[in-house]
């Protein structure tokens, strides 16, 4: 577990872990990719009322944290989400939460203390094209009327689309950037669900042809929409992270198990060498996965100058480094790893979504050198 | 700044013990006391070079009352805590520190304020905290590398006196070194850990004892050298802690070494890697090729990058740590391994980044040359126990897995197969 968690923050962390290892059990897990990806909203529901999407809200608009560093008690729920493979669009729901709550106006409220409660599901419309999550590709549009905006354009790879109630979309407007609030049934507004390797989280592409949004729905700061864009792709690379170190601790856990007590040729299989050498690097890359959570999370909470660039290294880092710590314990479990009934296909299946969601790491290594000014 | 807080002992003037005046006195000293670390002659200066302006600058700390902030005073020290030795290393950011000494004073001596006997401490730990002499330590072998209780290097007594023969290797600034610690075998007939002795042997070189440099593969030979023992004398009083308990000094020893590279040793000066300023190298190089637009070379950069980032945000984790006990001191072995790596693959990619400028290069670049530098990068795997030794450190004491059978572990020394 990454920081040393206070005993409040352990105490919140394991009802949320109770709740899922009860409520969705590796079992259940199964059952979703088999009937194809859709949100229990029933479950949904019971999470946002646990505090699911409530930690980076302040006090007055409804949410509340644990301490005075929200971001921290966030990435701790994070880490269990990871552990858990918790169904559902966490990370956008708390990237929404809090781009409405540095927002202003009765409308937005009211969408906000619906995804406070659950009854709301929300989605974060950002990536297009091929899927880049870099800001300055974004040509979705948000052309200025009488009374609002009018938006065009075609999101694709939006997590939790088919099943949202509203979408925070991202958009060029003037020379900027900025987020406006659309609700799913509005006039122009289409989804098209698409199908993917992460069987709880649901994923659809999102077509917006003249769709007209009143001047209260346009979300954040009135200017530097480029660098609140950044500050939110930021918390949802904190948070994939802070998830993709629980799984990776939750495959380690029952890894290191595996190998100390299955026999081959007569010994237990970690007392050979080869295997050996590998679980050291493991550790190794581990080590520096929790580190890079901690440093980033630690950065976004104090308001770092160099938080973007840190979190730029943590998810060039963790991306890799999940799926390559998963795919190799499938290789030290032999056979057993690669069939359904074992779980590791599911924790497989978390860290290569989680790797190209939010900027891969071929992106992130990219913004690396823009920051360092090449 | 204020004389007042300053403790006099034994007719010397000490820094303050108050943590704020402390800090305050460091402050108000270290401008006209230390250059600037900007002023510093360039990392190709040779050793003796450095190690000569080292030691003028070890004296200034002395005289200021600031040198072994950790060390007792009855043995030159300050007797203050690492609060103090922090804000010490946090105020001299920026200055030049004597680091040609940091391995003597973080390492070394501090084994021997362990294990010394109480003359050896008074007779040696003020003299390295004040003239700044130069101690080593003697441990590998040519026959004996990451297995270090291999050692082959006899010491026989002979009355009130130790023969010493034999022949170490590997030893940093040997050639410049005043004393080595030697880890010498006293009783063959006993499994190999049980009959070592660390015995203190004074470098100067003569018609018994050789200091050879060794040349790497890069071509220089400013760094590590190999020493020959000769029928070596020395008195019985240079043995450290008892006779055949030379492994408890080894191993404690290796305990500094690993603080040390965890960055929680004994030392006064500020290690050039905890310092990140400027430019990354790497994206220098790209810059000065022109090949910043090219997108596999910016792939290359950006995990140059990440590699450089981790291993801060790592060393942070790890000995925080460390030091409350969560992982065992063994876990030094995670950084030697995270350092091998990260600085193999930095050069590597350093390398192809520069494509034909990286193997041939106009003489005037020789000192700066990249391809020179991954030649050199390569010990970056193998010294300090080898990254394999270190996966065995890392999968038997911290993952708990099964050791590596070990058939010399309970036999005579002299019954089981060694190099020779």
């Amino acid at each position: 577990m990454p920081f040393q968690p206070t005993s409040e923050q352990r105490g919140f962390c394991s009802t949320f872990d109770e709740f899922l290892s009860q409520r969705v059990p590796p079992s259940v897990l199964r059952e979703l990719t088999m009937d194809g990806p859709s949100l229990d909203r029933d479950l949904w529901r019971q999470l946002a009322e646990l505090g699911w999407t409530t930690l980076l809200v302040p006090e007055e608009k409804g949410g509340g944290s644990l301490t005075d560093q929200p971001l921290v008690d966030l990435a701790l729920v994070a880490e269990v989400s990871g552990r858990r493979l918790a169904p559902g669009p966490f990370i956008p729901a708390n990237v929404v939460t809090t781009a409405l709550a540095v927002t202003p106006g009765n409308g937005v409220d009211e969408v906000l203390s619906g995804v406070i409660e659950g009854s709301l599901v929300p989605a974060w419309a950002l990536a297009e094209g091929r899927g880049t999550f870099t800001p300055r590709d974004i040509r979705t549009s948000a052309a200025r009327t009488g009374a609002g905006f009018v938006l065009d354009g075609t999101k694709r790879f939006v997590e939790a689309a088919p099943d949202a109630d509203v979408l925070l979309v991202a958009a060029r407007q003037g020379d900027g950037l900025a987020h406006f609030l659309v609700r799913r049934d509005q006039e122009g507004v289409a989804v098209q669900p698409q199908h993917g390797l992460e069987p709880s989280r649901s994923y659809g592409t999102v077509t917006l042809d003249a769709v007209e949004v009143s001047a209260e729905m346009r979300v954040g700061p009135a200017t530097e929409g480029e660098q609140e864009l950044q500050r939110l792709l930021d918390i949802a690379v904190a948070l994939q992270s802070a998830e993709s170190l629980g799984l990776m601790n939750q495959v380690w856990d029952f890894t290191l198990e595996w190998v100390q007590n299955r026999v081959a040729f007569g010994r237990v299989i970690g007392s050979y060498q080869a295997l050996k050498h590998r679980l050291a690097d493991h550790k190794l890359w581990l080590e520096a996965s929790e580190g890079l959570v901690e440093g980033l999370v630690r950065a976004l909470a104090n308001g770092d100058a160099d938080g973007s660039r840190i979190a730029a290294i943590t998810k060039a880092h963790i991306g890799d480094t999940a799926v390559n710590l998963v795919s190799d314990s499938v290789q030290l479990h032999g056979g057993i790893g690669v069939t359904w009934e074992h779980d590791l296909h599911l924790y497989l299946r978390r860290a290569t979504a989680n790797r190209a969601m939010y900027g891969s790491p071929i992106e992130h290594r990219e913004h690396l050198c823009v920051l360092a000014g090449i | 700044m204020t004389t007042m807080s300053m403790r006099e002992v034994d007719g010397r003037q000490l820094a303050p013990a108050d943590v704020d005046e402390f800090r305050a006195y460091v402050r108000a000293w270290l401008p006209g006391g230390l250059p600037r670390a900007a002023e510093a002659t360039s990392e190709h200066e040779p050793i003796e070079q450095q190690l000569a302006r080292h030691r003028v600058l070890q004296r200034k700390l002395w005289d200021a009352g600031l040198a072994g902030i950790l060390y007792p005073v009855e043995y030159g020290g300050l007797g203050l805590t690492r609060e103090h030795q922090r804000v010490f290393l946090q105020e001299a950011d920026g200055f030049e520190t004597p680091t040609a000494l940091s391995v003597t004073h973080g390492i070394l001596i501090a084994t021997l304020l362990d294990f010394g006997s109480e003359e050896q401490k008074r007779r040696y730990i003020p003299g390295s905290l004040r003239d700044g002499d130069v101690w080593v330590q003697l441990l590998s072998e040519p026959g004996a590398g990451s297995d270090m209780a291999g050692a082959l290097t006899r010491a026989v007594r002979d009355g009130e006196s130790y023969v010493i023969n034999g022949s170490k290797i590997w030893t940093t600034f040997g050639h410049v070194a005043d004393f080595g610690m030697s880890l010498c075998r006293t009783n063959p007939d006993v499994p190999k850990h049980r009959g070592l002795s660390m015995i203190i042997v004074p470098l100067q070189e003569g018609p018994h004892l050789t200091v050879n440099r060794i040349r790497l593969a890069d071509g220089n030979d400013d760094h590590f050298c190999e020493e020959f023992f000769e029928d070596v004398v020395v008195p019985v009083e240079n043995l450290i802690g008892q006779e055949n308990d030379g492994w408890s000094a080894a191993l404690r020893l290796l305990f500094h070494e690993r603080n040390m590279m965890a960055a929680s040793s004994y030392h006064d000066s500020r290690s050039a890697e905890t310092v990140e300023d400027g430019p990354d190298p790497i994206v220098t190089l790209a810059q000065r090729l022109g090949v910043t637009d090219d997108p596999a070379v910016r792939q290359l950069v950006g995990e140059a990058l990440t590699l450089k980032g981790l291993e801060l945000f790592t060393i942070d984790r790890v000995s925080r740590a460390m030091a409350r006990g969560a992982l065992p001191d063994t876990g030094a072995s995670i950084l030697r391994l995270m350092h091998g790596e990260v600085a193999m693959r930095r050069s590597e990619i350093s390398v192809e980044v520069s494509g034909p400028s990286g193997v041939v290069w106009d003489p005037a670049e020789d000192e700066t040359s990249v391809g020179r530098g991954w030649l050199g990068a390569r010990i970056r795997t193998i010294g300090g126990g080898t990254n394999e030794a270190q996966r065995n450190v890392i999968s038997e004491r911290i993952l708990g897995l099964p050791r590596e059978p070990s058939p010399d572990k309970d036999r005579p020394f002299s019954e089981v197969r060694h190099n020779r």
